[in-house]
């Protein structure tokens, strides 16, 4: 198995934060057309083995390539930072002022009459910022170049901690909205 | 010219000739088999036009009778006729407690915690033999009607089903001697009947109400691709508790007191059971009932019925909009809904479902066939009879894998709704200085506490090199095939040791028992397990010269040089020879050395294939891909 082949190469994409998606299911659609197990059913163990490793990692990347949040991460990766294994906790003090502020907004949603609306709203203001912080991301990654600093990198970094944060704390609106909306 | 000589191998291919598949429905009320023939798949009828065979199965000092026969047996000899075993596969003990009234039977715990047995007067049974038995009748009728044995199935289970029912089915299926093409999922099957029937493009919701389960899942239909995107079900709640509702409705009416016997509390069942189906078409209906010494005469209208049920088909609904949430799609969204199950045929579950999803559900394939039909098109396709080009099924794991870590919490390893095959890895290292083996307990669930949730197994590892503590670096990965079922595999890294696993099921059957089973189930007077075991290798033998004969034949030219082209048809060429011996050894040694020889050759087919796959491209993408190579160099 190719496995020098890093998840862009893999779907034949330019390795940056912008991809085509539609380009992207479809080529995973042909992709699987051949590797997928039903297609080797009645071939010999060895090779339906074969071709359930080869589907796994198609199905890896791209479910890492189609989320914005999991396909920053995987570029960091590329560039050697792994933030799975960033156990730092500082973070600039004015995201995580506007952090709790939505915190605090979400616990008097909670105790609300008419939760629906204060949820929906937050939920919005969280989308916005998702969008503002992989706006930035996109930026400096595309600024990155063997010229420049190496502190653009953890800028980019920093970036995508942020954009981690916010991604929980829409789970937490959604799980508050299962609870409060009855599902 | 070593090609000459081994003309068989390398030259022209074998031409495919037509294999025997079935699909196959195990329900929890009853079971069907599909297959397609001339193009078309149909459910197979038995001699007297039946298609659909009872899931009963009834024990006698005599034989095993299954079907309707059985269920005819069920009110005089109710400790001995099987019904429901579905509910019990891959549950344990613990489990069936709760379902004491409506599972009479004497339960044995023949391990602790295990799955348990049940105690007939043929002897102590375990649901997998049970469903055996039923799958034997079924595979029976397949190949009286395909006219010779049966090359595979497919066989349907719920999406919800975990781990340990999927693997219980498995054994099942071994026992009762079927080849498993694969295990699909109930509502895909029923997309796929009714997606290639109608040829849809869009977003489909299944909604599945069988006789002990619910399932709802949300397919994508796209070019032949059924992509599934989430499912979501509960695998203890179905149409039998209609039944049960109307039920005890009857008992609070009728002022019953007194606890019922066996024979009593199923026909209260069984009269309940018409009471609903008479209600489809009626508005009022009425049922009159006897026990011990009393019987009274009722009246039930349709919207008591309705009443009655509402909190149940309130419960589906919300499991669908789980699965939209998962999907993060909403109601509008859905295109069309497939009811499949013998209950969506009560109209205000039919009404709830229309009103939820803002369409009226497609209910023209019968909803009691239309699972085995999409199992058949897909045992086809698995099994060679159809390209499959046309279509391509894309399932997903329904539940979460994780494992136990510290403080009695469960880490998540592979998170619910992703495509499957899929794999993850993990390190670990070992706390203690020449610690050789490690113990890994697997769950699946949502919840975070190991208390919550499902065990699976518990695995062992052993063979890690002695170090010092924190030196080992040991990778586990978990894979989860296109069957839904998990495999584990550990190496530790830095010496390159794979450490071998033993799994201990939470609620299956270990490699031993299965085997007895197999062996006690082969008729002695019809068949030898030697000669069937030399027949079984031979058949892999042929098959595996057969895939790389094919292979050679499209690739061969281009992926291997003539040398590696002559070590391979060489190899094979030897295990053509060993074909004919007698020898099952032999034959097994030369299976590995073709498996061996052709491993790089298949490697190099599917890098190949996946280039394919990217020819589909715009120049701009070309020139963007030669940018970015560009600028790494």
């Amino acid at each position: 198995m190719s496995v020098s082949q890093n998840f862009f190469q893999l779907f034949g994409l330019a390795e940056q934060f912008d991809i085509d998606l539609n380009q992207l299911s479809s080529t995973y659609r042909n992709i699987q057309r051949n590797t997928h197990p039903d297609r080797h059913a009645h071939a010999s163990r060895r090779d339906q083995l074969l071709s359930m490793q080869y589907t796994a990692n198609v199905n890896e990347a791209y479910e890492t390539l189609s989320s914005p949040l999991k396909r920053a991460s995987y570029l960091l990766k590329l560039k050697g930072v792994d933030l799975s294994e960033d156990n730092s906790t500082n973070m600039d003090p004015l995201f995580l002022m506007q952090q709790i502020e939505l915190r605090e907004e979400l616990e008097t949603a909670r105790h609300a009459a008419a939760p629906e609306s204060s949820l929906e709203q937050i939920g919005s203001k969280l989308r916005e910022q998702l969008q503002d912080y992989e706006t930035l991301f996109r930026q400096q990654m595309a600024e990155i170049s063997p010229e420049t600093s190496p502190e653009l990198l953890d800028k980019a970094a920093e970036q995508v901690k942020k954009m981690q944060f916010i991604v929980k704390m829409q789970h937490e609106v959604e799980r508050l909205e299962e609870e409060l909306l009855d599902y | 010219m070593a090609l000459l000589q081994l003309s068989e191998p390398g030259q022209s291919p074998q031409p495919h000739q037509h294999k025997f598949a079935v699909g196959i429905d195990l329900g929890t009320t009853n079971s069907l088999v599909a297959t397609v023939r001339s193009g078309s798949a149909a459910v197979i009828s038995d001699l007297q036009g039946r298609k659909l065979l009872p899931s009963v199965v009834r024990y006698s000092k005599d034989g095993v009778v299954v079907g309707d026969e059985a269920k005819q047996a069920a009110k005089q000899d109710p400790l001995n006729t099987i019904s429901s075993v579905k509910r019990l596969m891959g549950r344990g003990v613990a489990d069936v407690k709760t379902f004491r009234d409506q599972m009479p039977y004497e339960f044995i715990e023949k391990e602790v915690g295990g799955m348990p047995y049940i105690r007939t007067v043929a002897g102590d049974v375990s649901p997998v033999n049970v469903s055996a038995e039923i799958l034997k009748v079924l595979a029976l009728r397949g190949g009286e009607a395909l006219g010779g044995e049966l090359d595979g199935a497919v066989i349907t289970v719920p999406a919800y089903f975990d781990e340990a029912q999927r693997q219980a089915t498995k054994d099942a299926a071994k026992v009762a001697g079927l080849n498993v093409l694969r295990l699909l999922n109930e509502p895909t099957a029923a997309a796929v009947a009714y997606g290639l029937d109608k040829k849809e493009e869009g977003i489909i919701a299944v909604y599945d109400l069988g006789g002990g389960t619910f399932d709802v899942s949300i397919l994508r239909l796209q070019a032949g691709v059924f992509e599934v995107l989430s499912t979501a079900g509960d695998t203890a709640l179905g149409g039998d508790d209609f039944d049960h509702a109307i039920a005890e409705w009857l008992v609070q009416k009728a002022g019953i007191t007194q606890n019922l016997n066996h024979s009593e509390s199923r026909d209260l069942l069984q009269l309940a059971c018409q009471v609903k189906e008479r209600l489809t078409a009626e508005t009022v209906t009425s049922l009159s009932f006897s026990w011990g010494q009393q019987s009274c005469q009722h009246e039930i209208t349709k919207a008591e019925f309705e009443q009655l049920i509402e909190p149940l088909v309130a419960k589906t609904l919300k499991v669908c909009k789980r699965a939209l949430r998962d999907a993060k799609l909403k109601e509008q969204e859905i295109d069309n809904v497939v009811m499949v199950g013998g209950s969506t045929r009560v109209p205000y579950v039919r009404s709830r479902v229309a009103e939820m999803f803002g369409s009226r559900p497609m209910v023209e394939i019968d909803p009691d066939e239309v699972v085995a039909i999409g199992a058949a098109i897909q045992a086809d396709v698995l099994v060679g009879n159809q390209s499959g080009e046309d279509m391509l099924l894309l399932d997903v794991n329904p539940l979460s894998l994780g494992i136990e870590t510290m403080g009695g919490l469960v880490e998540k390893i592979i998170p619910r709704n992703l495509t499957i095959p899929i794999a993850k890895a993990q390190e670990f290292t070992t706390y203690k200085d020449g610690q050789t083996a490690m113990a890994i307990h697997v769950l699946q669930g949502e919840r975070e506490l190991v208390s919550d949730c499902r065990s699976l197994a518990r695995f062992e590892l052993r063979g890690i090199p002695p170090m010092v503590a924190g030196a080992a670096r040991i990778v586990v990965t978990y894979q989860v095939d296109a069957d839904g079922i998990l495999s584990v595999s550990a190496k530790e890294q830095s010496t390159g040791t794979e450490s071998s696993i033993q799994v201990k099921p939470s609620y299956g059957l270990n490699d031993e028992e299965i085997t007895q089973m197999i062996k006690d189930s082969i008729d002695y007077a019809q068949h030898d397990v030697a000669a069937r075991q030399l027949r079984e290798k031979q058949v892999e033998g042929e098959a595996l010269l057969a895939s790389v004969t094919n292979a050679l034949a499209e690739d061969g030219d281009e992926l291997l040089s003539p040398e590696e082209r002559g070590q391979l048809t060489g190899k094979m060429a030897v295990l053509m020879r060993a074909l004919t011996s007698q020898d099952i050894n032999e034959i097994t040694r030369e299976i590995e050395h073709v498996s061996d020889a052709s491993s790089e050759f298949a490697s190099r087919r599917m890098d190949a294939s996946i280039k394919k796959a990217l020819s589909g491209k715009s120049l701009d993408n070309l020139n963007l891909d030669k940018q970015a190579q560009d600028q790494q160099e």
